[in-house]
């Protein structure tokens, strides 16, 4: 880890760092002064300046060795953390997979864990492609491996939730049929759970195709941002609010309770049929467990590489995340007022204002006043460039960094507004991924 | 583990906290300031790339300012023996007005480069700025500045003219004075505003490169509502339109008390607003709008009143001047501070037109001579002049009925002789004035008609002092005509024959001024001039310069007039040059007794004629008696026209009442207890009669005393009305009156004449067009 000029890498980042929020205080007073007369505006641009900056604090603040060095304390189990060997069922719902399914079932089976303590569920939902096929042959090869064979699309919620049922082991893992948890990693998704009050925990996840194209690559910097820094940072508080489908695990007492209940989930008189991770996660947090997020259990995952399916994904995931901040909103400011306040409620406010600022600034001014959003703009990429700094950080050797800054730009001017979208589309429960 | 959980939410919070502190502190701190501002961040960056650009062309500046200043050197050692007796090394401070330094391209914008350019041109020249305590120091004579001078000033406190101009003279190591409007200016204003707020003004002042002066306050901006329909009129000499209820017009102007009131706050108000505020003396002010009453045309007392506060709340206050007009372009030691000019300099001039502008405008010395090639040091705001085929023009224009020349960088000569040969082509009159301060106030030998008139204006008054036979055979073609200025007495010539003089003891006669020349006739378009040559000298070389000119005969006379080199006895001035004789206003039993003239009763005499009791005696201008009444009028070049009656100079208690009417004048004045010229009493009816005055001339000075502006108006010829004006006064209390004797103002003047004369004035601002009927004059013993 030591390398020779790390100290010195590190000081300069800080340095930087520090200028950079040196420039966000100058570029905000800027944007201040000119709305003087909006006294609002101002208090408004603190507010989502320092909840920016308290990600980045909560994210410095994370700890992996958190949870697990009160496992003795207040643990069940005495016996030395490696021996701490649970069983382990992955449920994989797939649809039309034949391509992937072979390579994320053989890693399951993979994972630096004793083999017997494994089993893999897999619910073919449907697959008018050869997946059947593929899942025969490995059925055959893996005799831990369970095949349920549906005719007819159901939905991933009911996958899931039918392989979990299934399932036999004292730990669930759930993975996207397209996803895979590093074999070497693997007992660092499990770790946690040693750990009693914990009752799900989130790989971190990289999109494998990251070299793809220029948006792939801008996701690999995206996806490090959200698990490394927001995940991180809500892991910090032992609250994250969403332990991603493509890999997480789950304790199997505490889910299956609840697992009619969030299978039978609904808004606004319709089945939901996106956010299922997020719900799931939800439930795990109003019973009570915590949620963490493990950056050492590394899982890779296919991400989207052309701009139709992104824009579907992302609605897909702006529509979850709305339905789930409705139901989490209802208990959250009880049952954990320090997370709910100090980062539940200011980012759905941030998240719904954000838009109609952003209309202002690069389209409304622009127009009606001649005044260029050269102040709000800045203002967008020096909290990036703070992201990107501690990114710097924490990874040197990621080599995407810079796509943060094209992710920002692209969150800012189309993202933002994706939102508005989801929301107006929301009665139309079509999972369309791809 | 919630212990964990419980610490890591305080540690965090503590960051966060302290994080959002530090920011909302910082940003406050940073907002309050104006340090981190995009105009500051462009005043610096400008600054360095003007430095660069000196860097740039060093080796050539420094020669230029090298050699200016070996050539002040020069000019140092060659007038070190005489400088002090010799009134030609007069010092000339240009003072120089931009507004906005912008690319805007507007008529009161100048381009930063343009700016750059002229202010480098400047400097180039050896010019360096003053301070407005140096400034003011010079001219009060209290200082003789060592090299060029001059004082930048910016008008309305613009952002963009600070923003704009301050890397340019940081850069040169200029300073300048920035007018600012206290109602615009002493807030916070943002960074983005258009004018300076309170943030910037306090930055320059540190600075050391800005001085602040006063715009007025500008409480409702530039214009005031005027009357019920809207109109807008400058705010500082227009009387504004107050609505009110109940009121079946709608509203009202502004009484007297009010105005003076506005103005009072305007230029006092703004001051001591200023001064509170910066914490600096603000000993200058600007006129908005070059407006100094001038532009009042629904308040004919703006200037009285406008005169009288500003000298009471500043040290100076400047005006516009501008090529077209008639006013000195710089500014001369001695000069009124409160009508000082600026030049607003045009933004599409190079530097090397600012400098030789100013250079053309600038104080000339003894002995000076023009032949009329190259360049014209010659201003005009009447008629067509020009400099062209080695001779200086001087024509009338189409509408006009002659033209006037004003030699630029004259005004600190005092005493001097000048002559010019002059190729008259056409029209009756030529005037050469001499001792010319502004249009008001200046002496003059008038030739034509086979007269010689001596004449002298004091603040728009005009006198005739003398009026003799020209007595020299005129030759064709070019004639040398001269006039000198020696302390009191002035002479007219002709060739090397002093053909009129006098010496003038009211002690009131402008004591410097410059040369000015013009051309007049009876009919319009028909007067020009062209001067071929022209020689001025101090007026102790005037017997050198009377040695070259042409000696021309004399016209055979009856008595022929004896030239003397001296001028003949002085007479102490019009009035005491008349005999005095007494009218009584007793009847023969020696009760009291109206004293009445009546129209055909009235004659038109000059100063010189016959004292026949019961006569006016007129000044520059003349008397025509015709049908039942007398006309008094103004001669061009002249815009007054007066006259007294002689005989009432031991009136002391009456009441006089005249039967008017009145021709295209701006106003007709009633004059009693006139003692002398200097001396009197007037009322002063303006706008038809509607705004009545009470003045009192004391000392040559005018003092307004009161004014009411509800007074019936004055008839026109056409109205076919009479209408009357006149003045009471007993003891101490004068009173303007009007139909029937009414008062229309009254004050208490202790230092009143005690006892004076009556008389008519007339004026109007354009020359010839004043014009009053006086039917019937009656005085009333009280």
């Amino acid at each position: 880890m030591k390398k020779p000029g790390n100290f010195l890498y590190r000081m300069s980042l800080i340095f930087i760092g520090l200028l950079i929020v040196f420039l966000i205080v100058l570029v905000k007073s800027k944007g201040a002064e000119t709305f003087w007369t909006n006294p609002l505006f101002l208090y408004y641009t603190i507010l989502v300046t320092s909840f920016e900056l308290s990600r980045v604090v909560g994210a410095m603040l994370y700890n992996n060795r958190a949870f697990k060095k009160f496992r003795k304390k207040h643990g069940g189990i005495e016996a030395p953390l490696d021996w701490y060997e649970p069983t382990v069922s992955f449920v994989i719902p797939c649809k039309n997979e034949e391509v992937s399914i072979e390579k994320t079932i053989r890693k399951s089976f993979a994972a630096d864990y004793p083999k017997e303590k494994i089993e893999v569920v897999v619910i073919n939902d449907g697959s008018t492609d050869n997946t059947i096929g593929v899942l025969r042959n490995l059925e055959r090869e893996y005799p831990r491996l369970k095949v349920v064979d549906w005719k007819v699309n159901k939905g991933k919620r009911h996958g899931m939730a039918e392989g979990f049922r299934l399932s036999t082991g004292e730990i669930i893992v759930q993975l996207d049929s397209d996803s895979y948890i590093d074999p070497n990693t693997f007992r660092k998704l499990i770790e946690p759970f040693g750990n009693p009050e914990i009752g799900a925990v989130c790989a971190h996840a990289d999109p494998e195709n990251g070299e793809e194209n220029f948006l792939t690559k801008m996701q690999v910097a995206y996806y490090f941002v959200s698990f490394r820094i927001l995940k991180a940072a809500e892991s910090t508080f032992f609250t994250v609010f969403c332990c991603s489908g493509c890999s997480s695990a789950y304790r199997r007492s505490v889910v299956m309770p609840i697992l009619d209940t969030w299978l039978n989930e609904r808004f606004l008189g319709l089945p939901v049929t996106w956010g299922d991770d997020r719900a799931l996660t939800n439930w795990v947090i109003k019973l009570g467990y915590k949620t963490v997020y493990s950056d050492e259990a590394r899982a890779y995952t296919i991400c989207p590489n052309n701009i139709r399916q992104l824009m579907k994904q992302q609605v897909r995931w702006k529509k979850g995340w709305f339905v789930n901040s409705m139901f989490a909103s209802k208990f959250i400011w009880r049952s954990h007022p320090f997370v709910a306040f100090t980062y539940f409620f200011p980012l759905i406010l941030i998240t719904l204002a954000t838009p109609f600022l952003a209309v202002s600034a690069l389209v409304y001014h622009p127009i009606a006043n001649g005044r260029w959003p050269l102040l709000y703009v800045a203002g967008v990429f020096l909290v990036t460039a703070l992201i990107t700094v501690y990114y710097r950080y924490i990874a040197r050797e990621n080599k995407y960094w810079p796509y943060v800054f094209a992710w920002s730009a692209m969150n800012m001017v189309v993202l933002s507004f994706v939102l508005f979208y989801a929301l107006a589309t929301i009665q139309n429960r079509k999972w369309g991924t791809r | 583990m919630d212990k964990h959980i419980n610490k890591t939410k305080r540690i965090f919070l503590a960051i966060i906290v302290a994080l959002v502190v530090m920011m909302a502190g910082g940003i406050f701190i940073i907002r309050g300031s104006n340090v981190m501002t995009r105009n500051n961040f462009n005043r610096h960056y400008s600054y360095f790339k003007y430095l660069m650009m000196l860097e740039k062309d060093e080796g050539n500046l420094f020669a230029s300012v090298s050699s200016s200043v070996t050539g002040l050197v020069t000019i140092a050692v060659s007038g070190n023996g005489d400088r002090g007796s010799d009134p030609g090394t007069v010092t000339s401070i240009p003072v120089l007005l931009y507004h906005g330094i912008n690319n805007d391209g507007g008529k009161y914008d100048t381009a930063p480069e343009v700016f750059w350019e002229q202010m480098r041109a400047m400097k180039e020249a050896g010019y360096e700025t003053l301070s407005i305590g140096e400034f003011e120091n010079i001219m009060n004579g209290k200082h003789v500045p060592d090299g060029k001078k001059f004082l930048l000033t910016f008008d309305d406190g613009r952002m963009d003219s600070y923003v704009g101009a301050d890397p340019v003279i940081r850069a040169l190591g200029y300073s300048a004075v920035m007018y600012i409007a206290s109602n615009n200016s002493l807030k916070k204003n943002g960074p983005h505003s258009y004018y300076l707020g309170f943030m910037e003004l306090d930055d320059m002042l540190k600075s050391g490169r800005w001085e602040i002066g006063s715009h007025a306050a500008q409480s409702e901006g530039d214009a005031v509502v005027t009357d019920a329909e809207g109109t807008r009129l400058e705010f500082l000499s227009n009387k504004k339109w107050i609505e009110e209820e109940g009121n079946p017009e709608g509203g009202r102007i502004e009484t007297d008390r009010e105005y003076a009131e506005r103005v009072k706050d305007e230029l006092g108000g703004s001051r001591e607003r200023m001064e509170k505020a910066l914490g600096v003396k603000v000993a200058s002010f600007a006129y908005p709008s070059s407006d100094y009453g001038q532009r009042a045309k629904n308040n004919p007392g703006a200037q009285y009143v406008i005169s009288e506060v500003i000298r009471k709340e500043y040290k100076m206050a400047f005006q516009q001047v501008w090529p077209e007009d008639n006013a000195y372009t710089l500014n001369y030691p001695g000069m009124d501070m409160f009508h000082l000019g600026r030049i607003e300099t045009p933004g599409d001039w190079s530097g090397e037109k600012l400098v030789s502008y100013i250079r053309n405008a600038e104080a000339k010395s003894f002995p000076y001579s023009e032949q009329f090639s190259g360049e014209s040091f010659w201003k005009s705001s009447w008629g067509k002049v020009a400099v062209e085929d080695h001779a200086l023009k001087i024509e009338a224009g189409t509408t006009t009925a002659g033209a006037v020349a004003m030699l630029d960088g004259t005004y600190g000569w005092k005493d001097y002789m000048y002559a010019v040969s002059v190729d008259r082509q056409k029209g009756g009159y030529v005037t050469l004035y001499s001792r010319y301060e502004d249009p008001s106030n200046h002496i003059s030998c008038v030739f034509g008609g086979g007269r010689v008139r001596i004449n002298k204006r004091v603040d728009g008054e005009d006198f005739l002092l003398k009026d003799d036979k020209d007595p020299v055979k005129a030759p064709d073609g070019i004639i040398s005509l001269g006039i000198s200025a020696d302390g009191p007495r002035i002479g007219c010539y002709e060739g090397s024959v002093l053909v009129s003089s006098t010496t003038d003891e009211t002690g009131f006669n402008p004591d410097q001024g410059g040369i000015a020349l013009q051309v007049w006739d009876e009919s319009i378009g028909n007067a020009a001039i062209a001067v071929r040559s022209l020689q001025a000298v101090h007026i102790s070389e005037s017997a050198a310069l009377l040695d070259i000119l042409p000696k021309y005969a004399l016209l055979p006379v009856p008595k022929p007039v004896v030239v003397r080199a001296a001028p003949a006895k002085p007479k102490k001035s019009i009035v005491t040059a008349v005999k005095v004789f007494d009218i009584s206003l007793k009847d023969k039993s020696g009760k009291p007794s109206p004293y009445i003239v009546n129209g055909s009763g009235i004659r038109s005499v000059s100063s010189d004629s016959t004292n026949t009791p019961g006569i006016w005696i007129t000044g520059s201008n003349k008397m025509d008696v015709g049908g039942n009444a007398a006309t008094l009028s103004t001669v061009p070049p002249f815009v007054s026209a007066s006259s007294i009656l002689q005989g009432g100079f031991k009136w002391a208690d009456y009441e006089y009442v005249a039967d008017i009417t009145l021709g295209i004048s701006s106003k007709v004045s009633a004059v009693g207890r006139y003692a002398n010229s200097n001396n009197y009493i007037a009322c002063e009816y303006m706008d038809r009669g509607s705004w009545v005055m009470l003045i009192h001339v004391k000392d040559g000075q005018r003092r307004f005393l009161g004014g009411d502006q509800d007074a019936a108006a004055l008839s026109r010829p056409f109205d076919d009305i009479d209408r009357q004006v006149g003045m009471r006064a007993i003891g101490n209390t004068i009173s303007c009156v009007g139909q029937g004797g009414s008062e229309i103002v009254r004050a208490e003047v202790p230092d009143t004449p005690k006892s004076g004369t009556i008389g008519m004035k007339v004026y109007a601002e354009t020359p010839g067009n004043a014009a009053v009927h006086i039917k019937k004059a009656v005085v009333t013993p009280l």
